[in-house]
């Protein structure tokens, strides 16, 4: 359970998310769970002493990335989600998001997408990167990599979520995402193995 | 530090512009009823809308990230998305679309193929029309069409077999039959109506029958619709020597409105030859009969007379009967010989001018004897005013009026009356023949002027009538264009009418 010791680390950290981030998440949650859900999470939220509603977030406003951080460590925590449940949020989740509806038309070729990549991770943050340095069409996989955003550790495992349900739309088929480098790990840079 | 502050302002406008457009566009997706999704390249669907989740039955996560191909007949949809790509559109397709845990519906689909700046095709739209209830519509209308046809058809059918079966009895009746619509235009001839006039049915049809010239065959007809202007019935004509038909026409009526008019020629020749040969019998016989019986009447008379030797009472009284026997078998010879010539035309009149109260004086006398064996009152009411004398069969007139004044004597009761009465009526006479006898049993007044015809209740009282008298009253009567008729209530009697024109001239 997240401390509002951790959260007032989470907010010093430098960097900014898109409200479309976290309005994504709170979508889901109320697709999921309804009003009550939204209720609670935006409780917790005051109890950390960031309170936040989900009708007043500007999807294309700036918010400190550690506030997407706290709401989603706070999703987690309110409704007891493991990793894989987190990164099941991460795949519903991509298809609230304007920026991705927006990326979409990117999704006909991998070459495509390594191309546009770094591009949909700046519409997203304003701090770290991502790319897709290695990646086969006949081989069937793609290595997709984030550098400098150590945030949170709930980031492995919904980003996982992400790249599963983006891998499927540009491959048509149904993809397994694994992360082979994490940064809580001591590695350099968040590493994803999509294959499918 | 100003300019920080209005970049920084000019940013914020144009997030919330964004954050406007965003939200805009987003309610325009979502409350689109038009099923949309948003198609990648290489097929994946990427977006849906919520009209299309619905559609589809299937959740949004679940069609997110599924190809096209899963929702639709595969070979149909690459059609479309190849056309799609080809084209840049296709407009109302139709196409097997499954959804979810439903049977396979149709639907029309429309795409627009999306390009980026580049000019290059990122996807393409497709948005769906759910075609189940029209189709079902069309179904069922066709359905409903389709039973209407076979209704219609089956009484078509119905109606032409009736058709047939009409046209096959109307073919093969016995009787010539002509049918004509409501103007008189013929239209059907059957075959025996063919044969009766020797003309071709196609001759005829679409003609009316006062069109026919005086040379065709069916003058006969045109003579008696000429003079007949409405219905006729059992009208008799000759067409040729050999074939003698009965015409009669009746109108076609249907829901009170006549659509036609129905001619119906029947053969009547052999009746008629047969009616000949029993008439040239009768009268062949009678003529034998009646020789021999004036013979046997003429030798009783002279020994009744005593012209051959005296006889006793005995003798004269057997003879006396056997005389009366054979006077009435002369008689009734007489009638048979009489209603032979009427029915063969034969009945000839010899007109002369005579005084008709004078006849019925006559009559009247010569029944005095019977009235008065029968106390019967006789009275004769003369006319008036002075009835002319006027051209008449003399010898037949007084048999006509001896039949009927005979009759109210003969059938009245004991101490009963006959008034007979004479008027003169502007160019007629009318005579009436008033009895209170027996009278005429109202189920018999339809058939008394019929041959041989004898009412029950006369019979009881004499049983030697020939039930011709009144048969050759009338034909007599009519034969002087005169018209006879009668009022008669059983138990309280009977008065006959005549009226005959006064004619000056033969």
């Amino acid at each position: 359970m997240l401390t509002k010791k951790e959260a007032d680390k989470l907010i010093g950290l430098s960097g900014e998310s898109r409200g479309m981030n976290i309005k994504i998440d709170l979508d889901y949650i109320l697709e999921r769970y309804g009003e009550k859900g939204i209720k609670k999470i935006e409780e917790r939220i005051i109890q950390l002493g960031y309170p936040l509603k989900y009708k007043e977030i500007e999807p294309m406003g700036f918010y400190p990335v550690g506030l997407e951080a706290i709401v989603l460590v706070s999703i987690k925590d309110v409704f007891d989600l493991n990793e894989k449940q987190v990164e099941e949020m991460g795949v519903s989740v991509v298809k609230f998001s304007l920026f991705m509806k927006i990326f979409m038309k990117y999704l006909g070729s991998l070459a495509l997408i390594a191309n546009e990549i770094p591009k949909i991770w700046k519409e997203h943050y304003t701090i770290g990167k991502l790319i897709m340095p290695d990646f086969s069409d006949e081989k069937k996989y793609a290595i997709i990599r984030e550098e400098g955003f150590k945030i949170h550790p709930v980031y492995c495992d919904i980003h996982k979520g992400y790249f599963v349900k983006v891998g499927q739309m540009a491959v048509k088929a149904p993809a397994i995402c694994q992360e082979t480098k994490c940064m809580f790990k001591g590695d350099p840079y968040h590493e994803f193995l999509l294959t499918w | 530090m100003v300019i920080k502050k209005q970049e920084n302002d000019k940013i914020s406008v144009l997030l919330n512009d964004l954050n406007s457009l965003q939200s805009y566009i987003n309610d325009i997706f979502i409350f689109s009823p038009l099923p949309i999704c948003f198609i990648s390249p290489i097929g994946v669907i990427l977006e849906a809308n919520p009209a299309f989740i619905k559609i589809s039955g299937f959740s949004f996560n679940e069609i997110i990230g599924k190809s096209i191909e899963d929702f639709f007949d595969k070979r149909e949809i690459k059609q479309a998305i190849n056309d799609t790509i080809e084209k840049g559109f296709v407009e109302g397709k139709e196409v097997w679309f499954s959804p979810k845990e439903k049977s396979e519906m149709p639907i029309q689909i429309f795409t627009r193929v999306r390009i980026d700046e580049k000019r290059e095709k990122i996807g393409y739209f497709l948005s769906v029309v759910d075609l189940t209830e029209i189709k079902k519509t069309q179904r069922d209308a066709r359905r409903a069409l389709m039973n209407i046809l076979e209704d219609v058809k089956e009484e078509k059918n119905k109606a032409e077999e009736e058709k047939n079966k009409t046209l096959a009895i109307i073919n093969n009746f016995a009787d010539g039959i002509l049918v004509l619509d409501k103007n008189d235009k013929i239209l059907l001839v059957n075959p025996k109506a063919e044969s009766f006039f020797e003309v071709n049915a196609k001759d005829l049809i679409g003609k009316t029958i006062p069109e026919f010239s005086k040379e065709s065959p069916l003058l006969p007809l045109l003579e008696i619709f000429s003079k007949k202007s409405k219905e006729f019935f059992r009208e008799e004509i000759n067409i040729r020597e050999e074939l003698i038909l009965e015409i009669s026409l009746v109108s076609i009526i249907r829901e009170e409105e006549k659509i036609g008019s129905l001619i119906i020629l029947h053969d009547v020749s052999r009746e008629k030859l047969i009616e000949k040969m029993k008439s040239e019998f009768v009268s062949l016989t009678a003529h034998q009969l009646r020789t021999p019986l004036s013979a046997m009447k003429w030798s009783m008379r002279m020994i009744l007379d005593g012209e051959l030797g005296k006889i006793n009472k005995e003798q004269r009284d057997f003879l006396q009967n056997n005389y009366d026997s054979n006077e009435k078998m002369i008689h009734l010879i007489n009638d048979l010989l009489n209603v032979t010539r009427i029915e063969e035309g034969r009945f000839l009149y010899q007109l002369v001018s005579a005084d008709i109260g004078q006849i019925i004086e006559e009559v009247i006398k010569s029944h005095k004897e019977l009235a008065k064996k029968r106390k019967i009152k006789f009275e004769f009411k003369k006319p008036a005013q002075k009835v002319p004398k006027f051209m008449m069969d003399v010898d037949k007139m007084k048999m006509a009026l001896e039949n009927l004044i005979d009759n109210a004597v003969r059938y009245n009761i004991k101490g009963g009356y006959v008034k007979v009465s004479l008027e003169k009526n502007k160019d007629k006479v009318e005579i009436s023949i008033k009895d209170n006898g027996v009278g005429i049993p109202e189920k018999h007044h339809p058939r008394i002027f019929t041959k041989f015809f004898r009412a029950a209740n006369v019979i009881k009282i004499d049983t030697e009538g020939s039930g011709l008298g009144l048969y050759i009253a009338k034909n007599i009567i009519e034969a002087h264009k005169g018209k006879v008729w009668f009022e008669s209530s059983e138990g309280k009697g009977t008065i006959f009418y005549l009226v005959l024109p006064i004619r000056r001239r033969a």
